[in-house]
């Protein structure tokens, strides 16, 4: 049960950081008077869909009141995200990050990483992040990764498994109590991918205390065939298999993750697993 | 029992943050997206019909079971087997293809959009940028999509990286 109020707290995440207004004061203390009559503009202009003529005519006008106030640059380019525009969302997010760096650097890395796999993009995003700011650089859009994790994923996918592994380890090390749903999850499926199986097995072990999804146990499996440990390799490609039909899957609504399995890869391994016990 | 216990608190955490805002939603009841649209073009759209009209096709973002048959490796699958890799061309970018699914699960009005690895809007060479159009046109995996007691028409696309003319990832 550990893992339902963590699942909760990372869609609470994103429904927060969808719907949570800017404390536009901030900018009136700071006596950038033109920031302030932007964001004020915005909090109380009427709420549109984001793909309508309405909402991006709202954003042009906070423009027009303020072409240094980011804000609606970033608004305006979720419609084009949403919709796989990568032209049209990176220039408005190109314009963001211009004018506020720190605020919108990780957003973009995210976009980067998250829609468009441009691994390099995102990792040159988050380090510049990373190196302006003394703060914690903070979570990817839909609360599931730290940025340095989703960093890592971009390493290992550009084939520097060691950096990806390093970054992964230092993140759980620094910040033991706030581990990420899937981190012990990738963490040892590159320990697998690197044939170092009992580190694997290791980090598999600690995904089982944040949650143990389908994906964990059938990574888990390909340790124990690689070790030959017969018995545990058929005991857990059984239970990812009884996960994959309760649906304890990794998931996201717009992607899918890097690391997630199919119904077919755990059918063809349980085959396996069968074959080679009997 | 884990989903369904996180959906229910979803469902309350939604209810309660969207009854507090206190702002109203404004709806129209024509057609005002300037993004996502896709118009019939009678040269190149052929015979499709969408089941609906065209303000109430669903702008859907998910990509899921609810859209295309089997899982994405299925999808993965029949691309990757039947692309053929064109070195010679030496372009890499991403290639977007968005159209419409109708009420019966049949696509149509297919749109490409091409960048290099810049974000600059590029042309493809042709065997890449039709070898794609041809696959998805013949690609027969979109499910109809129900909402409400309604079969309804929906948006889709797919984002093909290409790496030196071969098709390497599939999104979203």
């Amino acid at each position: 049960m550990k893992d339902i109020p963590k699942i909760f707290l990372f869609f609470f995440t994103i429904i927060w950081s969808a719907t949570a207004q800017k404390n536009c004061n901030v900018f009136k203390w700071n006596g950038d008077d033109c920031k302030y009559k932007a964001c004020v503009f915005l909090q109380e202009a009427p709420r549109y869909f984001q793909l309508r003529r309405e909402f991006h005519e709202v954003h042009d006008k906070a423009i027009e009141i303020c072409p240094d106030y980011s804000e609606p640059y970033r608004a305006k380019s979720v419609a084009y995200l949403k919709t796989g525009d990568f032209i049209r969302w990176k220039k408005l997010m190109d314009k963001a990050v211009d004018l506020n760096p720190v605020e919108h650097l990780g957003y973009r890395g995210w976009g980067h990483f998250q829609f468009f796999r441009d691994y390099e993009s995102a990792i040159s995003d988050i380090e510049k992040l990373d190196s302006l700011t003394d703060q914690n650089i903070g979570y990817s859009q839909n609360g599931m990764y730290h940025l340095h994790i989703a960093r890592a994923l971009c390493y290992k996918m550009i084939g520097n498994k060691k950096k990806a592994i390093s970054i992964i380890e230092d993140q759980i090390k620094a910040n033991d109590d706030k581990v990420g749903l899937y981190d012990h999850l990738h963490l040892g499926v590159l320990y697998l991918e690197i044939e170092q199986f009992e580190k694997a097995e290791k980090a598999f072990f600690s995904q089982l205390e944040e949650y143990d999804c389908a994906e964990n146990r059938y990574y888990l499996s390909l340790v124990y065939k690689a070790t030959k440990q017969e018995d545990k390799y058929l005991e857990n490609i059984s239970l990812a298999r009884s996960l994959y039909k309760k649906n304890r899957i990794m998931t996201d609504p717009y992607t899918h993750q890097i690391d997630k399995i199919y119904k077919s890869d755990v059918a063809k391994e349980y085959q396996n697993s069968l074959v080679r016990k009997y | 029992m884990t989903i369904k216990v996180t959906c229910l608190l979803m469902v309350i955490l939604l209810t309660s943050l969207f009854s507090c805002k206190g702002k109203e939603r404004v709806e129209s009841d024509t057609i005002k997206n300037v993004v996502g649209e896709i118009f019939h073009d009678k040269e190149t759209d052929g015979d499709f019909e969408i089941c609906g009209i065209q303000e109430h096709i669903i702008q859907y973002y998910a990509f899921n079971e609810k859209v295309f048959k089997g899982e994405k490796s299925a999808l993965i699958r029949y691309f990757k087997k039947r692309y053929r890799i064109i070195p010679e061309a030496n372009q890499s970018g991403l290639i977007r293809i968005r159209f419409i699914v109708n009420c019966r699960g049949e696509a149509g009005r297919f749109r490409l959009l091409a960048m290099n690895s810049d974000y600059q809007k590029v042309a493809y060479a042709d065997d890449i940028t039709d070898q794609l159009l041809s696959l998805i046109k013949n690609f027969k995996g979109w499910k109809p999509m129900q909402a409400g007691a309604k079969m309804r028409d929906y948006y889709q696309y797919l984002i093909f990286k290409i790496a030196n003319g071969e098709l390497i990832e599939i999104m979203p």
